[in-house]
């Protein structure tokens, strides 16, 4: 099944062209949130997780911002979006 | 009281009368300083049928308790009646003005009459002058700044307004150094019907008595240590406002198209791209351990002012944006209102309403139109009224003005977060992203788990979440007083400490909710003596209207719901008053 992925984090900035950061990448059925931050720290080379667990990044899931020391393990669906953020504010 | 002088200047400027005042103690306990103290200052001075141009309504600029003693404290607000809502106006700059004012040994500056000529205020050491403007009139922010720097001499800070504020133009700003701008409510205008085209000020009176120096030191220095041990400092250092465009734009909170698209390139007008094509500058405000601004091509350029005059009008082409910026910056425009005004043009100019073809993303039009508006010339004073007026004129249903009581929508679409809709409704000044900034709890950027609010779906509209809005909305009111920067590493616990040591009363988070609380209901029953009417606590149709596209996943707020959850937990009233025994309980009925 596919997830859908915005890696806007800055400290992902050397990872992704300005123009390429949103894209799909394909997971197995019944995949947990965890599967999706350890393929993607694979294809980055860099730890997302410990990112995540610091606080330093946020994910943005179903619409809220996960504490992902708790989520990790949600299982997802298909089609779902993964948008990583950092945490400042924008006023 | 520790940490305020508890003195104001008056400044008649019809006969160059200035008298110096007592600020009682009861105030400063009750309100503390800043936009709560400007509210309870004006409160008497202020009606339904007081022009705001005419040379009765005042105009004030205050400083909080902690501006000059604490990191993120070079603010200062500037507050009245607005010409935009007629209602409550405050509008709050960073920058190095508001220290100097502390600094010449007030808390407030009350200006009112209206000067027979152009005039600036000198402030300097202890006199105070009313100087012939004449010469400057019509002159940009920036020469406003040199030329006014260069008669008083060096160490002097200058506010001033552009040739937008000397036209009335009902959204015009007052800029400090040509950098930092009181942007909102249309404060500039006021300025403007005083003949007043700026004040230099600087201080040497020092700053007042702190309870507790030894404290303060020591707080001081392990605040800054901690500021730059964070990691957030270095990036936020660099992007400032502008890293929020492409984060924005991915949930669906920067708007695009007048509010009515959801996808658009936003990384064409990301801060990044900036970074990459343009010399980038920074540039900070007093006392900031940050320094977060930015001027992009010497344009000082946020992530408002990105989303106004760029997606909202579909411009994505940097220069174009920078050149209307500019133009905003140095005609003295709030970058918000004048960007969706604009956008309103180019909205109404595609149904044929208008004469003048205004084409999406034509950055030559946009910025032609804004130095119309500035001036008031042709089609420009149509506009320069604002977009309520603007409709009203032109027959346009207000469901299609993209304002809340006149003021402009800020780019965080009500679509993105349930709470951002009802915090525009029910805010003091309209439409704003600051009371409160509920986006910073969902997206886990600014929560606050010492009162509770932390993040969740930001389209829940429970009454659990609307609680928490509810003392979001406090504590963000409390900053307004406090006039810390909202956009500083400074958390409650920091704040509370600050206050503690400066004004010598123990002060804890949950304080710091009720000063707000009673900031809010304060200014709620300001409003409603100026006119304002529960009716008017709804957001247009143009800016909730579910879009097809685009991160807000079709999300459209239930305003009707979360009002009347806000009403129940704020105890107010089928008529929008506050119940009594809310006013009482918060001391407020003592001083009204
Ligand atoms: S964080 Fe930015 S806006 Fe706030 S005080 Fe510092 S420079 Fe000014």
């Amino acid at each position: 099944m596919k997830a859908k992925v915005s890696l806007l984090a800055l400290q992902f900035k050397d990872f992704v062209p300005p123009d390429g950061k949103t894209f799909e990448i394909d997971v197995p059925c019944g995949s947990r949130v965890c599967d999706v931050v350890n393929l993607l720290s694979e294809r980055l080379s860099t730890n997302i997780g410990e990112f995540l667990m610091s606080k330093k990044v946020v994910l943005l899931f179903r619409n809220r911002a996960l504490q992902y020391e708790k989520d990790a393990d949600l299982e997802i669906t298909d089609g779902e979006n993964f948008i990583f953020i950092t945490p400042l504010i924008g006023g | 009281m520790k940490g305020y002088h508890g003195k104001l200047l008056e400044i008649d400027l019809t006969n160059g009368n200035t008298t110096f005042r007592e600020i009682t103690d009861e105030y400063l306990k009750h309100f503390t300083g800043g936009a709560s103290l400007a509210a309870i200052l004006l409160y008497s001075r202020l009606d339904k049928d007081l022009d705001p141009f005419s040379s009765n309504a005042p105009i004030i600029f205050c400083t909080g308790p902690l501006t000059g003693f604490s990191p993120f404290s070079g603010r200062h607000v500037v507050a009245g009646k607005s010409p935009l809502t007629e209602l409550w106006g405050e509008t709050t700059m960073g920058g190095f003005f508001g220290v100097e004012l502390k600094r010449f040994g007030i808390d407030a500056l009350i200006i009112t009459g209206k000067a027979p000529k152009p005039v600036y205020l000198s402030l300097k050491n202890g006199t105070i002058e009313i100087k012939d403007a004449t010469h400057l009139w019509g002159k940009s922010t920036t020469e406003t700044t040199f030329s006014i720097k260069n008669e008083i001499g060096k160490g002097t800070r200058v506010i001033c307004i552009g040739p937008a504020g000397e036209k009335l133009v009902r959204f015009a700003s007052i800029m400090d150094e040509g950098h930092r701008a009181a942007g909102r409510t249309g404060m500039g205008a006021v300025m403007g019907a005083k003949n007043l085209k700026g004040v230099a000020i600087s201080g040497d009176k020092g700053l007042p008595e702190v309870a507790d120096q030894r404290r303060l030191k020591e707080l001081y220095s392990a605040t800054l240590e901690k500021i730059s041990a964070n990691p957030g400092r270095e990036l936020w250092h660099t992007y400032g406002t502008l890293m929020y465009t492409t984060q924005g734009y991915e949930i669906g909170d920067t708007p695009a198209k007048y509010f009515q698209e959801g996808v658009f390139p936003a990384f064409k007008i990301s801060g990044e791209s900036m970074l990459e094509k343009y010399d980038v500058k920074n540039e900070g405000c007093a006392l900031c351990p940050v320094i977060c601004g930015h001027r992009v091509r010497g344009v000082k350029m946020e992530y408002e002012s990105v989303g106004a005059l760029g997606s909202t009008c579909m411009i994505f082409d940097l220069d174009a944006l920078l050149d209307a910026t500019q133009v905003c910056n140095e005609m003295g425009l709030d970058t918000i209102s004048a960007g969706v005004t604009v956008a309103f043009a180019m909205y109404l100019s595609e149904k044929g309403i208008l004469k003048d073809k205004i084409q999406w993303g034509d950055g030559k039009a946009c910025v032609s139109l804004l130095e119309k508006i500035a001036l008031r010339e042709e089609i420009g004073d149509l506009f320069a009224e604002g977009t309520m007026r603007a409709a009203m004129k032109l027959g346009i249903p207000s469901d299609e003005a993209a304002n809340v009581k006149g003021l402009e929508v800020p780019m965080h679409d009500p679509r993105a977060f349930s709470m951002q809709a009802i915090s525009y409704a029910t805010s003091v000044r309209g439409a704003c992203h600051m009371r409160s900034d509920y986006f910073t709890v969902d997206i886990a950027a600014a929560p606050i788990p010492e009162l509770g609010i932390t993040p969740s779906d930001r389209f829940e509209e429970s009454e659990q979440k609307v609680k928490m809005m509810v003392v979001h909305q406090n504590v963000k009111e409390m900053w307004n007083a406090a006039l810390i920067c909202m956009l500083g590493i400074f958390d409650i616990n920091d704040y509370c400490g600050f206050h503690t040591v400066v004004t010598g009363i123990e002060t804890k988070p949950a304080d710091i909710s009720l000063y707000g609380e009673r900031s809010y209901i304060l200014k709620r029953l300001l409003n409603l003596k100026l006119g304002m009417t529960k009716d008017q606590e709804r957001l247009p149709k143009v800016v909730t209207t579910p879009l097809k596209r685009g991160g807000t996943g079709g999300f459209s707020p239930n305003l009707e719901k979360t009002l009347q959850l806000y009403y129940k937990i704020r105890k107010i009233g089928d008529n929008g008053y506050p119940l009594k025994e809310k006013i009482e309980e918060l001391g407020i009925d003592q001083f009204i």
